[in-house]
């Protein structure tokens, strides 16, 4: 792997180069696994033995790796504009002027970062079933945020992208800059949000935020799989959002930063059904909890790198487009929030989603923008309060990543349209 | 490392080259089984090069010198913005250098029998089921720089954690506990399963909670949560830019006269205590609150030499939520180890003062609002409802929001006698402290 890392940031730059390799293993022996990662293979094969044994010591029977046909599969890097052909000194410019032109913006921006984050990585996958597979790919993502300040208000807006192909796409921040500024100084001035219960509308960003914490981590088999409890909570056919809700989640999204066209143990990317119509209909697997669980693997296990083992994961996690106009579903609130943006979340049977701005809606009408809300929603019980669900679908790149187990920032995608969700806990600041 | 070296004091310039070293064994066991071994042995080399006040930060596996990778950081450091940056090297005290602190890697097996003792404790109770992680770590970081710095720091640890998942119709919790131990250490899995046992079986009982003002009891878990934002204004980068609502106040009170907050890197727990820091700076215990005045800020190299003082052994790799350090990281600022002295009543004391309220045992992603102003908004994951004294049931669905300097400073009414242990707390030593009128949005 090699990473170039560009940012500024109160008008100091940093940039950081980095090269990286290494081999790893993983063995399943008599119902056990032991994985391991060394700089060199040599140093692997000297605990090889040991770690056969080691394996074959723990586990129960019946736990190993679903069977896959094997797959011999390359997918070579397929680039539009390619990052390498950029110059560093292009890209420390472009990052420059992002910053500098926030700081210079007449909307009275008081601090600015720019950064920019490419990494191409090959990764080379080889099993004892006969899978061969080989991935060369690229990640970039680009960020930039402005800062404005009112008395002892500080706010910030912010825009950032990623793409698995197109160095262009983070050029295309350079477009932003003045709408962020804008949002940042108004934001500045706008009340708090009151702590409470609205009826909200999230935006494309926000919702891909919103259903990657609400169900996506839930999903992931792994964090239910030992657990008879969960597995049956969670079964097919148990009914927990609204009629109008589908989700899935596909590694099929080329140009994304979720694209994988086939996973980190050599299984096929498909997209997988988890929702639909409101009833759960399937989980993200990897081969290990494929077969606990009696079902296929989905092309859902991958590590952050060498150093890891591959666990499940999302790709790009998706709302289905549905039949709502956005106008509709504002009109249809008395008292509620139109939330935008996310500064991230956190999962759970409570998760949580940050967003970055609001609008109060009152009487079916968007009203002044408020700050600092902090949206909280019950697995249980959000999901089912969804009434609307936008006609206007979109992918959405952020920059930075997921994080499980101590497995962070693995790059990933959401989508989604405009979602309406009835009575969600809004914490004010 | 030495031929790095070599190849570095040929560059112009100042320069700095860590050789880290990090190798783990864990052990996996889900419900009270053996499921999982990984194990881990890797090296690499972090450079640092300052050029004409310019500078460019490395990081490679490469264990020979990259001459193509040291040009490429030659041309970055001469073409960036100008950032001055002085390497130095403070006296170490002969017992400061090359410290070693523990012997060859445990096996994590030596923990297998308490461990399964623990989760089969609480495997008894129904919906429950149960994760078990016994990771051995080592960190090797060896530390040179055109100062003359030249010194080696070796941590060992060994890392135990239980989660506790329970499940029934409309109710899914994970309850963790996590705790640095020593081999010697055999009965205190079982104490902390049966710990987590207890709050299990009381976590089944729900209660209603109306959102409001409310007194809020943070135990010493909470406490540690929200006081990322306090970490974050005495950023000593943040304050030297006038970003933090801390600039120019040291000496000036900030928070309650009855809080003293003091750094001190020899707590056990967590992995940013120790001898020195990342950028070989040594780790000094000294006051960063006192009575409520605030004393000290927190500096690695960069921020020193733009505040014009000098570093405060601060500078720290990025530490991974729920991970290990990333040594491949550039030293940040962060703070090492952690304490804030008792109070005089005790935590029951303090509970039983509560009319209505809330006893916030668990917060979680108080990381995610605006730091730098001291607000949080945090998700109750582990809460009670407190009446007259008395827990009355969990409290669900709930944040708690407020700013960190007003919740200890004008809100705060009390610290508890006993503090939580630092080994279950990332290396911090707190009491519980109860505060008034703390928003509860549910």
């Amino acid at each position: 792997m090699e990473r170039l890392a560009i940012s500024h940031a109160d008008r100091q730059e940093a940039v950081t180069r980095e090269k990286n390799s290494g081999v790893s293993v993983r063995v399943f022996a008599g119902g056990g696994s032991a994985f391991a990662t060394a700089d060199s293979p040599e140093q692997l094969d000297e605990w090889l033995p040991g770690l056969i044994q080691q394996a074959g010591a723990l586990g129960s029977a019946g736990d190993h790796p679903a069977r896959v046909a094997p797959l011999k599969r390359r997918s070579p890097l397929r680039l539009r504009l390619d990052p390498r052909c950029v110059s560093l000194t292009e890209k420390r410019d472009f990052i420059h002027s992002l910053h500098d032109r926030c700081l210079a913006h007449p909307a009275g921006i008081a601090q600015a970062s720019a950064s920019y984050e490419e990494q191409i990585i090959r990764r080379i996958f080889v099993n004892s079933d006969g899978t061969e597979t080989q991935r060369h790919f690229l990640d970039l993502q680009g960020s930039f945020s402005a800062t404005a300040i009112q008395g002892d208000v500080r706010q910030f807006d912010f825009e950032s992208t990623g793409s698995n192909r197109d160095y262009a796409v983070v050029l295309g921040l350079g477009g932003m800059v003045d709408s962020v500024c804008t949002m940042a100084n108004a934001l500045s001035r706008a009340p708090k949000v009151e702590p409470g219960r609205y009826d909200v509308v999230l935006d494309h960003l926000l919702a891909g935020v919103f259903v990657h914490e609400a169900f996506g981590h839930t999903a992931e088999a792994d964090s239910i799989s030992s657990s008879p409890e969960r597995m049956r909570l969670l079964s097919p056919g148990t009914v927990l959002g609204s009629r109008k809700l589908t989700i899935y989640d596909t590694g099929r999204a080329p140009g994304s930063r979720g694209h994988l066209p086939f996973d980190d143990e050599g299984v096929l990317c498909e997209r997988s059904m988890l929702i639909e119509r409101g009833v759960v209909t399937g989980l993200l697997h990897s081969r290990l909890t494929a077969n606990r669980m009696k079902m296929k693997p989905t092309g859902s296990a991958r590590a952050l790198d060498v150093a890891h083992p591959p666990i499940v994961r999302m790709r790009c996690t998706c709302i289905a487009q549905g039949r709502d106009h956005l106008e509709d579903m504002i009109s249809g609130i008395d008292d509620g929030l139109y939330c935008c943006k996310s500064k991230g979340g956190i999962g759970g049977e409570m998760f949580t989603f940050t967003t970055l701005y609001s609008r109060r809606i009152k009487n079916g009408k968007l009203g002044e923008l408020v700050r600092d809300a902090t949206l909280s929603g019950n697995l249980f019980t959000t999901l089912r309060e969804i009434d609307g669900i936008g006609n206007d679908f979109r992918v959405t790149e952020m920059a930075g990543g997921c994080g499980k187990d101590g497995q962070f920032p693995l790059p990933v995608s959401a989508g989604s349209p405009h979602i309406r969700i009835r009575g969600v806990i809004a914490g004010g600041g | 490392m030495k031929s790095w070296i070599k190849a570095l004091q040929k560059t112009p310039g100042e320069w700095e080259i860590c050789r880290i070293r990090q190798n783990y064994q864990s052990l996996k066991l889900v419900n009270g089984e053996p499921a999982a071994l990984e194990r881990s042995d890797r090296s690499g080399h972090a450079l640092r090069l300052v050029v004409d006040d310019g500078q460019a930060f490395a990081f490679t596996r490469d264990g020979k010198p990259d001459r193509k990778l040291l040009e490429e950081l030659e041309e970055i450091a001469r073409g960036g913005a100008r950032r001055p940056l002085k390497f130095t090297a403070p006296p170490l005290t002969e017992a400061q250098n090359d410290r070693s602190t523990g012997s060859a890697l445990i096996d994590p097996a030596e923990l297998l029998e308490p461990a399964r003792q623990a989760a089969e404790h609480l495997l008894k109770i129904p919906g429950v089921s149960v994760d078990v992680n016994i990771s051995s770590d080592e960190e090797e970081l060896s530390i040179c720089n055109s100062a003359g710095r030249n010194s080696s720091r070796f941590r060992q640890s060994l890392g135990f954690s239980i989660t506790a998942d329970l499940t029934e119709p409309g109710n899914m919790l994970t309850l963790p506990r996590g705790r640095e131990l020593t081999v010697a250490d055999h009965h205190l899995p079982l104490q902390l399963a049966e710990e987590l046992a207890e709050e299990v079986s009381q976590a089944r009982q729900v209660a209603s909670f109306n959102a409001g003002q409310h007194e809020v009891l943070f135990s010493p878990r909470a406490l540690g949560d929200i006081l990322v934002a306090l970490e974050s204004g005495l950023n000593g980068q943040a304050i030297a830019l006038g970003r933090s609502p801390l600039a120019g106040r040291c000496g000036e009170a900030i928070l309650n006269e009855k809080l003293t907050l003091i750094e001190d890197p020899t707590l056990p727990g967590g992995n940013r205590g120790g001898i020195f820091d990342d950028e070989g700076i040594p780790c000094l215990i000294r006051p960063l609150v006192e009575n409520g005045i605030m004393r000290n800020t927190l500096h690695n190299l960069q921020s020193a030499t733009l505040a014009g003082t000098e570093s405060t052994g601060n500078g720290h790799r990025l530490q991974m939520v729920f991970g290990r350090r990333d040594l491949r990281s550039r030293p940040g600022i962060s703070r090492s180890h952690w304490r804030i002295d008792p109070g005089a009543e005790t935590s029951q004391q303090l509970l039983g003062n509560i009319r209505d309220g809330l006893y916030a045992d668990i917060l979680v992603g108080s990381f995610m609002g605006d730091l730098t102003t001291g607000n949080f908004q945090a998700t109750l994951w582990l809460g009670w409802h407190v009446i007259r004294g008395r827990i009355a049931g969990r409290v669900k669905n709930a944040m708690v929001t407020g700013n960190i300097y007003r919740i200890l400073g004008e809100q705060l009414l009390a610290l508890s006698q006993e503090r939580g242990d630092p080994r279950e707390n990332s290396g911090l030593q707190l009491p519980s402290a109860l505060c008034r009128d703390v928003t509860v949005a549910c």
